[in-house]
């Protein structure tokens, strides 16, 4: 009994043990992968592999444009879903024109960035991954290697120079709706007039509010670029191995983002 | 690569030496269109040429090319046996007007 | 440089090459020259090591030691840069192609010269793409994307691309698995014609007996990391070896099996 026992505990810390290490393994592979695409999105065309800014322009308009109509609308809704608790809660102490103020902060300094990295996550992130994935296991990341074709440079470099300038600018769109889905609700509920909502909003709005979200969001997208990229480089076996790492980089990423989140605005607050 | 040009008969003979790759089959290429754009006959000699790769037979594609559409008259004269083999390879041997010589050529003219 | 036939110079040197595929040993001290102008065809079975042994030649594994030269370099010692310089003279046809599934037939093949000879114009690129569209028989496939292609005319598509920069050294991975027979004899010529004309060194990994005996100048035979022997298609036809005779006439081999180790590996202790 107690040998069993003993070869339980045993195996459970051995477990525990090769997962810390493969944690760690892959912690050090995503921040090599981080350096080398920065590497050469700042240093490639002095060696004469530039990053192709044509490559970079279509995955903007891949992540960005694409992406807007579907943030659009979830935070709209999210701003309405906001103001709907909001007035509710304020209600009991009958300080219901107080909601501007909860919508406004709410939205951009934690559910635009939010919304956003986690629908980017899901689109973004899984598509890099299973693109990345279904490369390695066609050889054609090979393919490149022995073309001379740096594969970080061409591949992960401009997903992520994409992803650095269009993740914001998708928060700051995503902050708009979020905003005027709250001034739409409002005004049926209480009656406010969408001038004065606004004019309220950006009285209590400040720029340290907007940019702290903004902030977020550049972190967000980096990552997003690197669990993808680490994931679809990872990836053994096949189509169902490119259908694991997938599942797992959105998992993973959503994961991070939340938990960065979380740490970051305790940080940005004290 | 070096290269070569003199009048003969009409024609202006582009004489290419040594091997012609992709370090300097601009230069051929540059030499032949700009050949053709001032209207003039032209002949390719590639006796001398120990190796060709595809961008210079790229180069001599584009000029028989632009020679058709200007109506001009253009040969391979005098093909090496290391350029014959790469025109080979993609069955170009059976594209371009190859001659022997430039005499050759002038004879089939008349 | 001049560029006649098989000139007895190696261009390909490998010296006491060992390998781990993580602690495992893949290949046990493997030296190999293969010469300029030389169609050298590496055999062997599955886990023979032939697959690994293409993929250190290629650079794309650090040996555990051993020393690897292709073209006079030592691909485990240059700098990156100086590797890039020396893959512009090596070309490469996967298994599976390997072609950017995003790109067309003619983007992938003019990736290569966009990538690395940029002073070339725009033209000249796009006649050099095509003409080796026309060299393994596929003229007027350009705008295909590689989805709407069959096995083998991705397989063909994949040897223009690996020829567009006319390289020196060419490495072919199992170039008929797959293919219907007719279209694997035709890539067999294809193979002999780049070698005649371009004056390439070629490598082929196959195990297509057929196939290695129709274009071999000289074959090595690997089995389990090692090799069993490198000679002419008569020294290896003719060759005493039992592991090679069960190889040239399919005969499943008759392996003598280490009772412990076996056991070992079934138990598990």
């Amino acid at each position: 009994m107690t040998e069993t026992t003993s070869g339980f505990v045993y195996s459970v810390i051995e477990k525990l043990g090769r997962s810390t290490v493969k944690v760690i393994e892959e912690a050090g592979y995503t921040i090599v992968l981080l350096s080398e695409s920065l590497f050469w999105i700042f240093l490639g065309r002095f060696y004469k592999q530039p990053v192709r800014l044509s490559s970079v322009f279509s995955q903007m308009i891949s992540v960005g444009i694409a992406a807007a109509p579907i943030v659009f609308i979830l935070s709209f809704a999210i701003g309405v879903m906001l103001a709907i608790q909001i007035i509710y809660n304020l209600r009991m102490f009958g300080a219901e024109s107080q909601v501007v103020a909860g919508v406004a902060l709410s939205v951009t300094r934690e559910f635009g960035p939010l919304i956003t990295g986690i629908l980017v996550a899901g689109r973004t992130g899984s598509a890099l991954s299973a693109r990345i994935g279904t490369m390695q296991v066609n050889q054609e990341i090979d393919a490149l290697r022995v073309m001379g074709i740096n594969p970080v440079r061409y591949l992960v470099s401009p997903a992520l120079l994409a992803m650095l300038i269009m993740v914001p600018i998708l928060t700051f769109f995503s902050d708009m709706a979020g905003l005027l889905g709250g001034a739409v609700y409002t005004f049926f509920e209480i009656g406010l007039a969408f001038d004065a909502y606004a004019i309220q909003s950006m009285d209590i709005l400040t720029i340290n509010d907007v940019m702290q979200g903004l902030q977020k969001s550049v972190l967000f997208a980096a990552i997003i670029v690197m669990v993808g990229v680490t994931n679809g480089f990872s990836v053994v076996g096949g189509a169902e191995g490119v259908g694991r790492a997938t599942t797992r980089s959105v998992v993973l990423s959503i994961s991070y983002i939340v938990i960065a989140d979380m740490v970051i605005t305790y940080f940005l607050n004290r | 690569m070096k290269y070569n040009t003199r009048e003969d008969n009409g024609y202006t003979v582009i004489e290419l030496d040594g091997e012609v790759d992709l370090s300097c089959s601009p230069e051929a290429r540059k030499q032949i269109l700009d050949c053709l754009s001032d209207g003039r006959h032209l002949l390719v000699d590639l006796s001398a040429v120990v190796y060709i790769d595809s961008s210079g037979v790229a180069s001599l594609v584009e000029g028989y090319q632009m020679a058709k559409k200007k109506d001009l008259k253009f040969g391979l004269v005098s093909v090496s046996e290391a350029a014959m083999s790469v025109l080979q390879l993609a069955r170009l041997d059976k594209v371009f007007p190859i001659h022997a010589s430039v005499e050759e050529r002038l004879q089939e003219d008349d | 440089m001049n560029h006649t036939s098989i000139t007895g110079r190696p261009a390909i040197e490998v010296k006491d090459l060992v390998t781990h595929y993580g602690s495992r040993e893949i290949l046990h001290g493997i030296s190999l020259t293969i010469n300029e102008g030389e169609i050298m065809i590496i055999m062997g079975g599955s886990g023979s090591g032939k697959s690994t042994f293409l993929r250190y030649i290629l650079g794309l594994g650090t040996p555990t030691t051993g020393s690897i030269k292709l073209l006079d370099k030592d691909i485990t010692k240059i700098s990156s840069s100086e590797m890039l310089e020396l893959r512009k003279n090596m070309g490469v046809s996967f298994q599976g192609g390997a072609l950017l599934s995003s790109m067309t037939v003619g983007e992938n093949i003019r990736l290569p010269l966009y990538e690395h000879q940029s002073q070339l114009n725009e033209q000249t690129m796009r006649i050099m793409s095509r003409m080796k569209l026309e060299v393994v028989n596929l003229g007027g496939f350009e705008n295909f994307m590689p989805s709407q292609l069959s096995g083998g005319m991705i397989k063909r598509a994949a040897v223009a691309r690996a020829i567009v920069m006319d390289p020196k050294l060419m490495f072919f991975d199992e170039p008929s698995a797959g293919l219907d027979p007719v279209v694997s004899a035709e890539l067999d010529e294809l193979i002999l014609k780049l070698r005649d004309a371009m004056k390439m060194t070629i490598v082929v990994v196959t195990h297509e007996l057929d196939s290695a005996f129709k274009i071999a100048d000289r074959i090595t035979v690997l089995d389990n990391g090692h090799i069993l022997m490198t000679g002419t298609v008569e020294e290896v036809k003719n060759s005493t070896n039992d592991r090679i005779q069960s190889m040239l006439n399919r005969r499943p081999s008759n392996e003598e099996i280490n009772a412990d180790e076996y056991l070992q590996r079934l138990t598990g202790m």
